[in-house]
């Protein structure tokens, strides 16, 4: 394990983790789909500290349904007063710094929530009513997905994404 | 040119997401980032020639045993040993009587023990808990110590996060075989809670069939009529396997169990069928490990403790009943000092058991506070003691009589035994640094001390350099040191009719430079080659003893130089079809004899295709070739190239829940040989392996 797995040290794979996660996102825009997607661009949103930083600029150069992906982080008191609720966030993707709970909450009033896939990290965040959660297992980043939360909205999952994912329970009903 | 291609790394972080956006999420999914304790390095930027076989591979390959994972492996192949035929695994072109070059490793604890420098369990684990198996070819004394000679194989079990539930799941196959697991990952009280039960059972493939034992030569020779053969091999088995896995931060306790149980003899201890000999074998393993993980900003301590218990039980006849013998005056077998012939109306019966004790404890401290550099410092302490009982109705240290009775006479402790209680005690001490001396090179450079109890001190460095050239090409240059501790056969072993320890025994030494490339042009395609060589000194292997005609012993005989390659390619064609494959050429060629080693493959091809024609179902074909086996001059028994090709389909998560499996191995029946030993001492023909078997499996996740 020790000579397998030596530890390293190296500044550029701090950023691996993320890199593997910016992965993720554009792969979502393949193997999700979304009821009619309206407006010029096909927005991913971030809630919270950004914890991408560049890694996931270049995605910007990449289209999702013949519109270009852009990257639009959010204010948090912002998002969470209801003045944001113009743009349209095809993925929401929420920060650990954020509380997913008061994000769940709002989310469950706007009605603009049926259109958009809720992305976040760790254990809790599936369990407590995110769609997809990003978890590390033994050094890897697996994907969680929780059926339940998806059906609530008009997004279809395709078999590719699920059948590396760990489908958890729990809903923002709970 | 150092400087030209620093320029192209760093511009290239536009491309460099573009690999990771064209990758697919199962491609994602198996991509190695941080966690807390360090970030551990894709393979390919190992300090060492890697390759890990996952739970997923494993169930795609249709893999039910150990050694059939393994031998996917470029460079490594089971084989049989003679006498006992539990697996050998032949390593870059090396082999020796007892399958102890190798270190094998249960998530990360030592459990080869030092009776044979192997692993005790006599028959191959059972693959439910597995979740990964991790495999170094090459020295790695310089972290794990003896034994780690050429080669480390790590099982890794599933934690409670890989199960994520229940499974339960049944196999049914040909010969009676059947398997049945449980699997639960939970949390409790802070816990999370891996365990895991697996049973096999089969009766034994009967179409292995050996024409002649070696009691036919003895009939031959003293007009009896005894043996067995022709007959089949007794290869029945069962066995229960048992992990158990708690783990939360800080802390990682693990407990395994094993038990093999009614073990048939396969082709004979005493190179004659046996059907009536049997053998038991428990393993028990209580691991606890403790870190201080994110106590302290610049220090990690870790503390490993560890406990295995070992206990096999044989009660097999050498000879079969009516067989009969040239004694000598203590009434041991000896066909060049005899003073008589002697009847065993029951057979020549022995009754051993050997039990063994290893404590171990393990310190590490890992300090990160200087920039670019891991330092990793770590003494250990190791015990290692072996109880020996022998029964038999011979060779007990007066003259049989002219019909030998059939009671067991205990010899255990007396000059008579085949191996008398011995321990010995092992310290040692490993410091390690780690160094990321720019983004592109990395060097692992490591030393670690052994002291023995029974043959004193060893120093064993190791060295890698690790350079990736760009996002896509990385060499490495290695070298390292081994060294493997005589085990207590070889140094102690006596009264056999077969073969002789040897208390003047040295530890063989190996000296290996390798170096590396591993190629990735795109997410889709990748490539691996390795050229090593490798010098041992003072291998240790069975020659002719200088004292005793006729008796084989255990010597330091003569020095070795291999060299070899090994290339590993995988390729996902399409989002349907992945093809991958290896090939292994090597030679080992020992100075006393100027012959290579015997009985081991000089080249390996295997070549899988994995077609996923719906989203919840694939088709798996591979092909395993080995061929170029050496024999041993004046040793006639045909020793072919082979293959053996298997078919695996597997549909998984249908309705959500259930896993199915149909796999055909061996699906042509080629009638493989694997290489029975010396030919003056066992078995006139080769030792057939399995034909074609057939199961169907079922599993249920909740």
């Amino acid at each position: 394990m020790v000579l397998i797995f030596s530890a390293s040290l190296s500044a550029d794979d701090g950023n691996l983790e993320y890199k593997v996660k910016a992965g993720y996102l554009y792969n979502f825009t393949k193997f999700v789909t979304w009821p009619e997607i309206t407006g010029a661009t096909f927005n991913l949103c971030i809630l919270g500290t950004d914890p991408f930083g560049a890694v996931i600029d270049p995605i910007e150069k990449k289209s999702a349904f013949d519109k270009p992906i852009k990257v639009i982080r959010l204010d948090e008191a912002i998002f969470l007063s209801g003045r944001d609720v113009k743009i349209h966030c095809r993925i929401l993707y929420i920060s650990h710094s954020s509380n997913p709970k008061t994000a769940f909450e709002k989310l469950k009033i706007g009605s603009h929530a049926t259109g958009m896939l809720i992305v976040g990290e760790g254990d809790e965040f599936v369990a407590g009513g995110g769609m997809i959660g990003f978890v590390n297992r033994d050094g890897k980043i697996k994907l969680q997905v929780n059926l339940q939360s998806v059906r609530q909205t008009e997004l279809k999952i395709s078999a590719k994404l699920l059948e590396i994912a760990e489908l958890v329970k729990g809903g923002i009903h709970d | 040119m150092v400087l030209v291609l620093s320029a192209a790394i760093s511009h290239a972080a536009d491309d460099e997401m573009e690999e990771f956006f064209s990758m697919t999420p199962a491609e994602l999914a198996e991509t190695s980032v941080s966690i807390a304790t360090g970030t551990p390095r894709p393979s390919y930027q190992s300090a060492g020639s890697t390759s890990v076989i996952t739970a997923e591979q494993i169930r795609a390959m249709g893999a039910t045993e150990l050694h059939e994972v393994l031998e996917t492996v470029p460079g490594i192949h089971a084989s049989l040993q003679p006498m006992s035929n539990d697996i050998h695994y032949n390593i870059r072109g090396l082999a020796n009587q007892n399958n102890s070059q190798i270190l094998f490793l249960l998530n990360g604890t030592r459990i080869s023990t030092a009776f044979r420098g192997s692993t005790e369990s006599s028959i191959d684990m059972p693959l439910a808990a597995i979740e990964r198996v991790e495999v170094i070819r090459g020295p790695a004394s310089a972290v794990y110590g003896s034994d780690a000679f050429a080669g480390v194989i790590n099982i890794i079990t599933k934690k409670a996060k890989d199960i994520n539930g229940t499974q339960l799941g049944v196999r049914a196959g040909n010969w009676d075989t059947q398997s049945g697991w449980g699997q639960n990952g939970t949390q409790w009280a802070g816990w999370d809670i891996a365990t895991s039960l697996q049973y096999q059972h089969s009766a034994g493939d009967n179409g292995r069939i050996i024409k002649e034992d070696s009691q036919t030569l003895l009939d031959r020779a003293f007009g009896t009529n005894a043996s067995l053969a022709p007959g089949a091999m007794n290869t029945r088995f069962s066995a229960l396997n048992t992990h158990v896995n708690l783990k939360r931060k800080h802390w990682d306790i693990g407990f395994w169990a094993f038990n093999g149980l009614d073990i048939g003899t396969r082709s004979g201890s005493g190179g004659a069928l046996d059907p009536k000999g049997s053998a038991d074998s428990a393993q028990y393993l209580g691991d606890m490990r403790f870190s201080t993980e994110d106590w302290l900003d610049d220090w990690e301590f870790l503390a490993h403790l560890s406990y295995l218990h070992s206990d096999v039980n044989a009660t097999v006849n050498l000879f079969p009943d009516n067989t009969r013998l040239p004694v000598n005056a203590i009434g041991d077998i000896d066909q060049f000092n005899p003073t008589q012939l002697t009847l065993f109306p029951k057979g020549v019966v022995v009754d051993i058991r050997h039990v063994q004790k290893v404590p171990s404890i393990e310190l590490t401290s890992l300090y990160k506070g200087l920039d670019k550099h891991l330092f990793r410092f770590t003494a250990g302490f190791r015990y290692e003691e072996l109880s020996f009982t022998d029964r038999r109705n011979y060779a007990f240290g007066k003259p049989l009589p002219p019909v030998a009775d059939a009671a067991l006479v205990d010899n255990s402790g007396t000059p008579f035994a085949f191996l008398t209680n011995t321990d010995r005690k092992i310290g040692s001490l490993l410091l390690q640094d780690e160094w990321q001396i720019t983004d592109g090179w990395h060097m692992t450079a490591g030393v670690r001390y052994d002291h023995y109890s029974d043959f004193g001190s060893t120093v064993n460095p190791r060295f890698a350099l690790v350079w990736d050239i760009n996002r896509q090409l990385t060499s490495k240059l290695l070298y390292g040191r081994a060294f493997r501790a005589p085990s207590f056969v070889e140094l102690g072993s006596q009264n056999s009719p077969l073969s002789q320890g040897n208390m003047n025994l040295k530890p063989e030494i190996n000296n290996t430079v390798e170096w590396a490339f591993d190629y990735r042009p795109s997410s889709a395609l990748r490539t691996a080659l390795n050229l090593y060589y490798y010098h041992i000194d003072d291998f240790i292997s069975i020659s002719p003893s200088p004292t005793r005609s006729g008796i084989l012993q255990y010597n330091n005989f003569g020095n070795l130089d291999g060299y070899g390659t090994e290339w590993e390619w995988s390729w996902k064609v399409s989002e349907q079809w992945s093809l991958l494959g290896n090939y292994a050429w090597q030679n080992a060629r020992n100075d006393a004899t100027d012959r290579r080693i015997a009985g081991v493959p000089g080249h390996q091809i295997y070549f899988a295709g994995i077609w996923q024609f719906m989203p919840q179902w694939q088709f798996q074909s591979q092909l395993n070739w080995l061929g170029g086996r050496a024999r041993d001059p004046g040793d006639t028994r045909p020793l072919e190239d082979y293959e053996t090709v298997d078919f695996t389909l597997r549909g998984k998560r249908l309705y959500g829940h259930v896993n199915v499996a149909a796999s055909l191995r061996n699906a042509f029946d080629s009638k493989n040989l694997e290489p029975a030993g010396f030919p003056s001492t066992t078995l006139p023909s080769n030792l057939p392996l399995q034909g074609r078997s057939f199961y169907f499996e079922a599993s249920v996740d909740f």
